[in-house]
């Protein structure tokens, strides 16, 4: 961790805020480290190369030298000392990209083992982290460093407990190593990740910052564990690069982070500063702690504004106008005035130095971050957006873009029970892409077994080409993070961050075989 | 049955109406064109299945059509047999009673046919569903072999008494001790009953003959043990006895590798070994030298990942459990998971999932069909797509283990139960005006535009009842009355649900516009 605090610490220098200015240093000042075979090239072999950016190259090959992409084409020729990757029937794509993840520091995802009235399983592990064989043994967190997040019951009896109704978990907690018999807020009937999940970094309740409702001072990045087992599923589901941003908890929340989930720990933080998160809808006085309405009382150091939708407006709005007035010298008064530090960063947001992220699931929530985004003169990034297929032109009017997503059937967890998620659509995903929209997709919290490559599986059933599904998780979340110079598109100078497919991409009988980031074999599921 | 047939008749006349070849119901239904993946057999490029009075009475590339068969085209797509579901408790209310020994009770009385677990089986391509109790139990109620179509449990089923289930894992509350000693005594306590139920027996004899019991208790058992008519028991052992006598089926859950022997040996001595399944928890599998040894059909847990960290190193293990069942050479089934967030919901995106890992594609494709087909004792019935076998076809639009493939219609016992173009849930799902792609046959248009299909109401005045329309009591929406799945009913049924749903999205666009309009919104 000391590594990256030491890089990180010039980066606050002001100036360098341009997206595209700290995107290309941070990438051209990050070599892999550690990789003594850098110059060996490295070459693969592809029935179809999908580029990114929408083509396809059939037959192609991709040299890989330095850790970038020295060439592709179906002519290209392989060097002499390059190590050949070749599957036959295999199909290549970009390093996907999930422009808006929660990453799972603690390591409390539960095994997709909420079998409701099969008993659990004795002893599984919640664990997300896959053994990766072949890859940078360097650049992966050790388990180890997690034990404390995996206490095995051997005894299935206490895991079955309450499995008569079978919501999902009492197993979770037990594997998770908690003890939810004492916790205050689940009474060992709900999961702390439930609570937390919805956004940003999930971390359970200790880390949903609770200081105040405006934190655009604080970094997501400090809490994030780079060594966290997530990363490594991640990476095993072939998200090379993954956008962090801060949990859903405040209205508006903490600054996200860029990071690659491969390589080497220091070379991991592409932008430690990036978007501020604004939050819309019930998440951010009902994710972690939740926040308390006075009772029988006056309004205290117990109670927490806001408690309504209009109470999270009201706080939005009377930030940005604070940091006016404190931009202009004014003095700044009210209960929900923001804390001072996080002027200067409200005051980048209004000028447009800093980008803003805004996440709304239902109609009426995305109405209202467009109402106050005219208002306050803000462009901004909309998250998730399940009920953006009701404000196509709205969105298409504002040339808003959108990191869409999950998709899903039916309600995993906190969407489920939060209700935002009753107006979700099969077909939302393609009506963005259709109406002209600039959409990245996004698995957030979901792993389960494929991840953001599952998501592109969900958007193929319901409707999309697989190229603008390809484009969606590759070059269109780069351009959104302003990395697009960078990583995306797999084409000559690029990162070479590129998945082998065992088949077509994001078919249910495929999936990667080969992760390759910055230009080193990180996951090998090659049989031998 | 005569119901039965009732319904089987109005299913035909639906079939007639999405294909408008008229109002008399056909008894002979010919799918022609498509591509024939039966499972048993090799694949049939362009090949036709015939179904004569819900039984398959040809599959060929070229069938001879009888005069009076009923000829839907299916050109394009790809026909399957019916998936089977395994093992299942979501039919039922809540998945296990609070008893120990629960071997009187039978998921009949339990059985919820509105469940919309139903229809997303039907949905989904499944034909037969074994809805049996959860795994939380001692020894739990009787199962029974469904369809997920009809109005009650008579209707729907296609096997009672299916089997009894076990765990050989503790319930929650027990530890394995304590599981045993219930499991033993159960059995123990049917022998002391039984002897009991002897020297009645040989009492009452007596008496009836107007002889005095003239031996000892030990004698009068042995003499009377013959003497016990299958009625003499009661409920409580009825079952049991059958279990240990082998004429029942037995799912036994072995939660966890350490089970595996006591449960092979426990089900040797109560003497129902040569008909019990094992129910299989997710590290089971390490068990997988004893199962083959057993050589006894398993079915897996819903999650074919089994991830585990080791205990001192902290290195994380991901075992893909169906590769170990299938290089064992054991004979499993896959089951859908109950998560409906969940792709694994859609038992063919869990046999995708088996090829991926290396599974053969027959072997992945028999996990969700013959084979769950044969662990039920239906093997000559159903699972495959064989002359004789029930008319449980599923028209998928491309490969059924692709995930852009949809299914299209659901044949059961030769009734069309489901159509995609009617299934007005996914169309509201997905109903933004071209944004999907266009339902294969637009039937609900055709359906209000075609007068002669409300002239006929064929089936209407003999009361016959619905079998695809079971979900509709606990999910009726206000916007959307109409049955989720297509109703079978003659086509004026059809035509009110397309009416409705019309009127729905009306309503629904004009909404999008009043709020596009308004989107400065009057406290802007």
């Amino acid at each position: 961790m000391t590594l990256h605090c030491r890089r990180n610490k010039p980066r606050r220098r002001r100036g360098l805020r341009g997206l595209l200015a700290v995107t290309l240093l941070a990438a051209g000042t990050a070599p892999v480290a550690g990789q003594g075979d850098a110059d060996k090239a490295l070459a693969i072999k592809a029935a179809v190369v999908h580029l990114g950016d929408g083509r396809t190259v059939e037959g192609g090959v991709i040299v890989m030298r330095g850790g970038r992409i020295a060439a592709v084409g179906s002519g290209v020729e392989i060097p002499a000392d390059a190590t050949v990757i070749d599957i036959t029937g295999a199909s290549v794509t970009p390093g996907l990209i999930d422009a808006n993840v929660a990453v799972d520091s603690y390591d409390l995802m539960p095994t997709p083992t909420l079998s409701l009235g099969h008993a659990p399983p004795p002893g599984v592990a919640a664990a997300s982290e896959v053994e990766i064989e072949g890859g940078d043994e360097g650049g992966h967190g050790s388990a180890g460093d997690h034990t404390h997040a995996h206490v095995h019951s051997a005894d299935p009896a206490t895991v079955t407990a309450g499995v008569g109704f079978g919501y999902l978990s009492a197993d979770a907690h037990v594997e998770a190593g908690y003890d939810h018999s004492s916790c205050l807020m689940c009474g060992g009937a709900l999961v702390h990740d439930e609570l937390t999940s919805a956004a940003g970094v999930r971390v359970g309740l200790s880390q949903t910052e609770h200081a105040a409702e405006v934190i655009p001072h604080t970094r997501a990045l400090d809490a994030i564990d780079l060594n966290a087992p997530d990363f490594s599923r991640l990476l095993s589901q072939g998200v090379t690069t993954v956008y962090v941003g801060g949990d859903p908890g405040a209205v508006i929340s903490s600054r996200g982070a860029i990071l690659r989930t491969g390589g080497d720990v220091a070379s991991r933080v592409v932008k430690p500063e990036s978007a501020v998160r604004g939050v819309m809808g019930s998440d951010s006085y009902r994710v972690g702690a939740g926040n308390r309405l006075p009772f029988r009382g006056p309004a205290s150091m117990y109670t927490r504004r806001p408690t309504t939708r209009m109470g999270v407006a009201w706080v939005f709005r009377k930030a940005f106008y604070d940091a006016q007035r404190w931009a202009d010298g004014v003095g700044i008064h009210g209960a929900d005035a923001p804390p001072e530090e996080a002027m200067p960063y409200l005051i980048g947001v209004l000028k447009g130095e800093i980008p803003l992220r805004i996440q709304a699931r239902m109609q009426h929530d995305i109405e209202t971050a467009l109402r106050l985004s005219d208002e306050l003169g803000l462009s901004f990034t909309l998250e998730e957006g399940t009920q953006a297929y009701e404000c196509l032109d709205a969105l298409k009017d504002r040339g808003v873009p959108v990191v869409f997503g999950p998709i899903y059937e039916q309600a995993p967890g906190r969407r489920g029970w939060s209700g935002e998620a009753a107006g979700a659509r099969l077909h939302t995903f393609k009506a963005l892409l259709d109406a002209g929209i600039e959409t990245a997709l996004s698995a957030q919290e979901l792993r389960d077994e494929d991840g953001l490559a599952r998501q592109a599986m969900y958007a193929r059933r319901f409707g999309a080409e697989l190229d603008d599904v390809v484009r969606s998780v590759t070059a269109t979340p780069a351009k959104l993070l302003g990395i697009e110079g960078d990583t995306g598109t797999i084409e000559a100078g690029k990162r070479a961050d590129v998945i082998v497919w065992s088949g077509a991409p994001f078919a249910a009988t495929s999936r990667p075989v080969v992760v390759v980031v910055g230009g080193r074999v990180q996951v090998d599921r090659r049989p031998g | 049955m005569r119901r039965t047939r009732s319904c089987r008749v109005a299913g035909l006349i639906a079939a007639c109406a999405t294909t408008g070849a008229g109002a008399v119901p056909p008894a002979k239904v010919a799918l022609t064109g498509g591509r024939i993946v039966p499972v048993a057999g090799p694949e049939i490029e362009k090949g036709t299945i015939l179904i004569e009075h819900g039984k398959i009475t040809a599959v060929g590339a070229s069938v001879e059509l009888p005069f009076d068969a009923m000829e839907v085209d299916v050109s394009g797509k790809v026909l399957f047999p019916g998936l089977v579901n395994a093992h299942d408790w979501q039919g039922l209310d809540i998945p296990n009673e609070n008893l120990d020994i629960g071997a009187a009770l039978d998921v009949y009385d339990a059985i919820d046919p509105s469940r919309l677990f139903f229809e997303n089986s039907l949905r989904d391509g499944v034909t037969t569903v074994h809805i049996i109790q959860a795994n939380n139990c001692v020894i739990g109620g009787i199962s029974r072999v469904v369809r997920p179509i009809g109005l009650d449990v008579d209707e729907m089923t296609v096997k009672p008494r299916a089997g009894v289930k076990m765990s050989a894992s503790p319930k929650g509350g027990y530890d394995r001790m304590a599981q045993w000693a219930i499991l033993r005594e159960a059995f123990a306590e049917l022998a002391d009953y039984r002897e009991r139920l002897a020297e009645q027996r040989y009492e009452e004899e007596q008496k009836k003959l107007k002889k005095d019991v003239d031996v000892g208790p030990a004698e009068a058992r042995k003499r009377g043990a013959e003497l016990i008519r299958p009625q003499d028991y009661d409920d409580a052992h009825a079952n049991l006895h059958e279990l240990s006598q082998g004429r029942l089926d037995a799912w036994v859950y072995v939660g966890a590798a350490t089970d595996v022997g006591p449960a092979v040996k426990f089900a040797k001595d109560n003497g129902f070994f040569e008909r019990v399944v094992f129910v299989l928890g997710p590290d089971t599998f390490k068990a997988a030298d004893e199962l083959k040894a057993a050589g006894r059909p398993v079915v897996l847990d819903v999650n074919l990942d089994f991830r585990e960290r080791d205990p001192l190193t902290g290195k994380l293990k991901e075992t893909f459990v169906p590769k170990v069942i299938a290089d064992a050479g054991l004979t499993f089934a896959l089951l859908p998971h109950p998560d409906a967030s969940l792709a694994e919901r859609y038992l063919t995106y869990q046999a995708a999932r088996c090829i991926r890992e290396g599974v053969a594609r027959e072997t992945a494709l028999a996990a969700v069909t013959i084979n769950p087909a044969k662990m039920l004792g239906l093997g000559d019935a159903l699972g495959s797509l064989e002359v004789g076998k029930a008319g449980n076809v599923v028209v998928y639009s491309d490969d059924p283990l692709d995930f852009n493939t949809w299914v299209e219609q659901v044949y059961i016992d030769g009734i069309l139960a489901y159509d995609r173009a009617k299934d007005v849930r996914i169309r509201r799902l997905m109903e933004e005006p071209g944004a999907e792609e266009k339902p294969k046959a637009p039937a609900g248009d055709s359906a209000v535009s075609d007068p002669a299909q409300k002239e006929d109401k064929p089936g209407a005045g003999e009361g016959a009842t619905d079998p695809a329309k079971p979900e509709n009591k606990e999910e009726s929406q206000p916007d959307s009355p109409a049955p989720p799945t297509p109703s079978p009913e003659p086509g004026d049924d059809g035509a009110s649900v397309e009416r409705a749903s019309d009127r729905a999205d009306r309503a629904e666009s004009r909404r999008r516009k009043d709020n596009s309009k308004s989107k400065g919104g009057p406290d802007a």
